[in-house]
């Protein structure tokens, strides 16, 4: 078996998670199965044993591709997903997490998108600074799940009709504080991220003008996002908000700035 | 071996009745001891709440169980008179049925309630403690413990507030959280803030203000549920503190305008503000609701809520009552191996 493959058991584990809790969600008793658990971590050590072989044979990190990158950033969302879970207990978060891990896998897994690459970097602190901003990346992914989390019982409790998940679903505070604490988390992540990449590939983060524009226009939306937060000037839905669409714009130009990008072609 | 029960609950008598049949909790087990006593009654539990009085028994005839411990209620209480109306017999398999019944919530008053079922697990426990129980009672209530945690993770009886201060408290967990850290502001010194409020401090709420017309009945109100009164007047300037208001007081026009809380909230950082209008006339506008982090509920979505609790718990009940019987069959096969037992007043 070779690293995809490892990575594709991974995949299927976190199907079987997600379609269990979604079977478990129609009935009225309880969400989450004692399998939930140890079916996501089972899941995810095997994508961890995938990414481990693939950087053992690239000799790097393995965020040299598409692929890998994609990978990379739901193993991330994966781990924080379940440190959140693990500190907060937060009821549900893997129904409404696994979907999008479950997305990006999909996407990484077609054949097109690992490209073996010619040249890619071997210098640690570039690797150090791909790696954080990746995480930042990993952490504002699950600000966007818990913004969806928030909306679906601010929904409930505006409009009075109380279904089966209002139950289910935490406290919109609670979600308000995990949001917030993840913004700041990927903020922090990403500037120091930005800042190693700055650093130590001055030359190459001027050459790349697209890639750069793009990072700092990400980075500025989402520092004034956490500002906005802890200021009071916005809180609750319009920041739940503001983590989804930021999350979509993520994920939709991230790829594309990638095309076009030189220092950053994955 | 047969199990048996007799009793009485808020169905079969009135509450002047049941307290005179009642066993105060200083005064248990003695009457477990004296429970001994009865002829013909190999183990016994006493379940005394107050919605109920019952004593679980078994012996070797039925009819001379119930008999004994009809007479021991009558001659322990000293009631004369024979309440034949008001107290229930129950032999196999209903007094089993019954059992699982009482601590699943399906005979309770509140529908679904789950208090009850700490109340027979001490009842048992006492029991237990007394050497009451044998082989037969002791498995009996063991799967009747196991029966309600099955029901309860199985179907929805127990899913959902049914009364209006229980949905309240449900509905600011959901906002806040944890309630220890919230104030509640009271507008209106009457009977129903009065026990939101309360029901709110038993889920760890602190803080109280409460503003009322008459600021004499708005300082009575604050001494008895720990508070601080405030001036109705100024009344508005505390909201920037407050997390959960209700309001039920009686005025023509709204005390709480959306073109008041508008501001408001910028003063508040915009943190969440939990109102609940129990109020007739309205006395918070409705418009205040479309404002962000603001949520109003009336005392009819409140009780809206609270039906439709209470109309999915009922909808369960068949459910619930196929996990009942099949597992009163299967306590039954158990009972069916069990040898003889010798009566408590042999031992």
């Amino acid at each position: 078996m070779n690293d995809r493959s490892f990575m594709l058991i991974g995949l299927v584990l976190y199907l079987g998670a997600f379609l269990q809790s979604l079977y478990l969600l129609r009935g009225c008793g309880q969400w989450e199965s004692r399998a939930h658990g140890p079916l996501v971590l089972a899941g995810w050590l095997l994508h961890t044993y995938g990414l481990f072989l693939r950087g053992q044979r690239l000799g790097v990190c393995p965020i040299t591709n598409l692929f890998e990158t994609v990978m990379f950033t739901a193993w991330a969302l994966v781990l924080i997903y379940m440190l959140v879970g693990l500190k907060w207990r937060v009821s549900l978060l893997g129904p409404f997490t696994l979907p999008l891990v479950i997305a990006l896998c999909l996407f990484a897994m077609f054949p097109a998108v690992d490209q073996a690459r010619d040249k890619f970097t071997r210098n640690v602190w570039l690797s150090l600074h791909a790696t954080l901003s990746l995480l930042g990346y990993g952490m504002w992914a699950l600000a966007g799940v818990t913004g969806v989390m928030y909306l679906v019982q601010e929904r409930q409790l505006k409009s009075h009709h109380l279904r089966s998940l209002f139950l289910r679903l935490p406290p919109i505070a609670q979600l308000d504080v995990i949001n917030l604490r993840l913004l700041i988390a990927g903020l922090v992540l990403l500037t120091v991220g930005i800042g190693l990449g700055f650093v130590v590939g001055v030359v190459l983060f001027l050459k790349d003008v697209p890639k750069t524009i793009w990072t700092f226009t990400i980075w500025a939306v989402y520092a004034g996002l956490v500002a906005v937060r802890l200021t009071g000037r916005m809180r609750g839905r319009k920041i739940a908000l503001g983590s989804i669409v930021l999350l979509v714009i993520l994920l939709a130009t991230f790829w594309l700035v990638n095309l076009v990008s030189t220092a950053h072609r994955f | 071996m047969h199990i048996v029960v007799v009793g009485l609950n808020h169905r079969s008598a009135p509450v002047h009745v049941r307290e005179r049949l009642a066993f105060t909790p200083a005064k248990l087990d003695f009457a477990l001891t004296a429970l001994r006593g009865v002829p013909g009654l190999a183990e016994g539990v006493i379940v005394s709440t107050c919605n109920r009085v019952e004593i679980y028994g078994t012996g070797q005839t039925p009819r001379e169980a119930i008999s004994g411990i009809e007479s021991f209620l009558h001659s322990y209480h000293g009631v004369d008179q024979r309440l034949e109306r008001e107290i229930y017999r129950y032999e196999e398999p209903r007094s089993i049925e019954h059992l699982f019944c009482v601590v699943s919530g399906l005979d309770s008053m509140v529908f679904g309630e789950t208090e009850v079922l700490g109340q027979v697990k001490q009842a048992y426990e006492r029991a237990l403690a007394c050497k009451n129980t044998g082989k037969a009672l002791n498995q009996l209530f063991q799967r009747a413990f196991q029966v309600a945690k099955k029901i309860r993770s199985q179907t929805q009886i127990t899913r959902g507030s049914v009364s209006v201060g229980s949905v309240a408290v449900e509905l600011a967990e959901k906002i806040f959280g944890e309630l220890a850290g919230s104030q509640v502001m009271i507008i209106g010194a009457g009977d129903t803030s009065e026990k939101t409020a309360r029901s709110l401090q038993s889920r760890g709420l602190r803080v109280v203000l409460v503003a009322n017309r008459t600021h004499e009945r708005a300082e009575a109100l604050a001494a008895e549920l720990g508070g601080r009164a405030v001036r109705f007047d100024v009344f508005y300037d505390e909201l920037v503190h407050v997390d959960i208001v209700i309001s039920s007081i009686t005025v023509p026009h709204h005390v709480l305008t959306r073109d008041k809380l508008e501001p408001l909230m910028l003063a508040r950082q915009n943190r969440p503000l939990f109102l609940i209008d129990l109020g007739v006339p309205r006395n918070i506008e409705p418009a205040v609701n479309n404002l962000d982090n603001v949520y109003l509920y009336n005392i009819d979505d409140l009780q809206e809520i609270a039906n439709a609790n209470m109309r999915a718990r009922q909808e369960d009940l068949a459910r619930c009552n196929e996990l009942v019987a099949a597992n009163v069959e299967k306590f039954r096969e158990w009972l069916r191996r069990l040898p003889p037992m010798t009566v408590m007043s042999e031992e």
